[in-house]
């Protein structure tokens, strides 16, 4: 079916054009891995519950903040391919008018993916001792893979909609700071009360909890899960339906 | 003859907040098979306009055009499987050679043989020995060539050209009109805008100067040069002199 085919042209062709980026590529996975070092084994150390714990306790949200930064460079290549003939040629050929959107959404989530797995690597090496049984470890990743998606159509919506390359870059790395304010690098309690309120309702803090839980193998809450669920998933919906919009309406010249 | 491309009374607005902006006043033109239309303009004039609406990317306001007898709004996907576009801004992968550039648009239309036609576009362009080096390290002649040998793979049977040759050397230039000669012999239909008048010249059999979203005369070139003959100077002016008189700053 022309709609497949097209789409695997578009991957392969995002595909390579990553992977011969490797700046790009190397920096999504060495920025995390830098900053679970500086956390975990400069910073950890004066935390209450000690160096080895504060590891555990820092993995879910430098998950998300690795997540979040290796959707940059979709961003920042569908703002470039706008504003170059790229996207004019592929909107004027006979071809399935999806395929350049989802092309790229796979790929990225492919890159994440790798960076992921890469930063859960890396994180053990550092001293990372998470106790989640197999189940335990495929909720983690069907969340994580969920927040990927969302994640990547909305990196793809933001480079559709802002002027220059440079703006798709600051929004989304502004994104990436969010996991900051979360419970993931304090308990909540811990932290001013406007923060914490603000830190309570963001859509990072029930991911990462429910994924630390998993992860140490403890009980998870299930309001955590589905509140995760219902915000990645409304994410990715309006994202892409946006995102979609935008590419078929508002590009027209 | 029939004719492949009919843009009757096309208008469009920019809207913006300070107001609209009507670029195209009521635009009419047909183009035969084969043939080779130029749409001559200065910078603004609406050029790139025209081309995005007849090439499925902007609507029209108002008045219509088709190709090869398919409305452009109404049966875009047919419009889509007849036409080709190079425009304005080069539309290659800075990071994939020019082969894997070429490859992607034949897997994209299904083109059979497409290895031998990539190397066969390859070879009708130059770029051989650049053929595995990423199109980042092309000069930006090279970038253009590549740019249309992609839109000349598949072999649509009407190509838009938007401003084609420009960063072309004049080698370069000459050779990109024989293969649009040849392009159009073998009953290929050619629409290209340009700056350069010895281009309209050279190539079309057609040609409509755009001024300020309206043509002001439209006709062969020799047709065109006809009607300022027997002026003052007693002598069949250059296209130069049509188009200088005709937006009246002569
Ligand atoms: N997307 C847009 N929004 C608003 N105004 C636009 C848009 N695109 C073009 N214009 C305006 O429409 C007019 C015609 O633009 P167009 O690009 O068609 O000119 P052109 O003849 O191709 O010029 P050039 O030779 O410089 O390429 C210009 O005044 C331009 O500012
Ligand atoms: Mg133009």
């Amino acid at each position: 079916m022309r709609f497949f085919s097209d789409t695997y042209v578009m991957f392969k062709r995002n595909i390579k054009i990553g992977f011969r980026n490797p700046d790009a590529f190397g920096m999504a996975i060495v920025a995390p891995f830098i900053m679970i070092m500086l956390f975990g084994l400069v910073l950890g150390g004066a935390m209450e519950m000690g160096r080895a714990n504060y590891v555990n306790f820092i993995v879910p949200s430098i998950m998300m903040i690795s997540i979040v930064q290796s959707t940059i460079f979709v961003g920042i290549s569908i703002n470039r391919e706008k504003k170059a003939g790229i996207v004019d040629r592929f909107r004027s050929m006979p071809i399935a008018q999806s395929s350049f959107l989802l092309g790229h959404v796979c790929a990225s989530v492919f890159r994440s993916v790798i960076v992921v797995v890469a930063v859960t690597v890396g994180a053990f090496i550092i001293g990372f001792r998470p106790e989640a049984s197999f189940t335990q470890w495929l909720a983690i990743a069907g969340i994580f893979l969920l927040v990927t998606v969302a994640a990547t159509w909305l990196a793809v919506f933001v480079g559709l909609v802002v002027k220059s390359e440079e703006s798709a870059s600051s929004s989304l790395t502004m994104i990436s700071l969010l996991p900051y304010l979360s419970s993931g690098f304090a308990p909540i309690e811990t932290l001013p009360r406007w923060l914490a309120l603000f830190a309570e309702h963001q859509p990072f803090t029930p991911v990462i909890d429910s994924a630390r839980a998993l992860m140490m193998g403890s009980p998870v809450s299930n309001s955590d899960l589905i509140l995760s669920v219902v915000w990645w998933t409304g994410i990715a919906v309006v994202a892409c339906i946006a995102a979609v919009k935008m590419y078929g309406h508002k590009l027209a010249k | 003859m029939k004719s492949m491309i009919s843009v009757k009374d096309l208008h469009k607005y920019y809207r913006s907040r300070k107001g609209d902006h009507h670029v195209l006043k009521g635009v009419s033109f047909e183009v035969a098979k084969g043939g080779i239309f130029c749409l001559l303009g200065s910078n603004g004039a609406g050029k790139t306009t025209a081309v995005n609406i007849l090439t499925t990317l902007g609507k029209p306001d108002r008045g219509s055009a088709s190709i090869n007898g398919c409305d452009v709004v109404k049966y875009s996907d047919r419009v889509r499987e007849s036409i080709s576009l190079t425009g304005q801004y080069a539309a290659t992968d800075e990071l994939l050679t020019g082969r894997e550039n070429l490859q992607m648009i034949a897997d994209l239309r299904r083109v059979e043989n497409s290895k031998a036609e990539t190397v066969r576009l390859l070879q009708a362009f130059r770029l051989e020995d650049a053929a595995d080096k990423p199109v980042s390290d092309y000069s930006g002649g090279m970038r253009r060539r590549l740019d249309i040998a992609m839109t000349l793979m598949g072999n649509s049977p009407v190509i838009f050209l938007d401003e084609p040759t420009t960063g072309l050397d004049p080698q370069n230039r000459i050779a990109m009109w024989e293969l649009i000669r040849t392009m159009a012999n073998d009953g290929v239909t050619i629409f290209l805008t340009t700056q350069y008048l010895e281009e309209a010249e050279q190539l079309a059999n057609q040609v409509a100067i755009l001024h300020e979203g309206v043509i002001i005369a439209q006709g062969s070139p020799e047709e065109l040069k006809q009607d300022l003959y027997c002026e003052e100077t007693d002598s069949l002016p250059t296209l130069e002199d049509v188009f200088l008189t005709h937006i009246g700053e002569k």
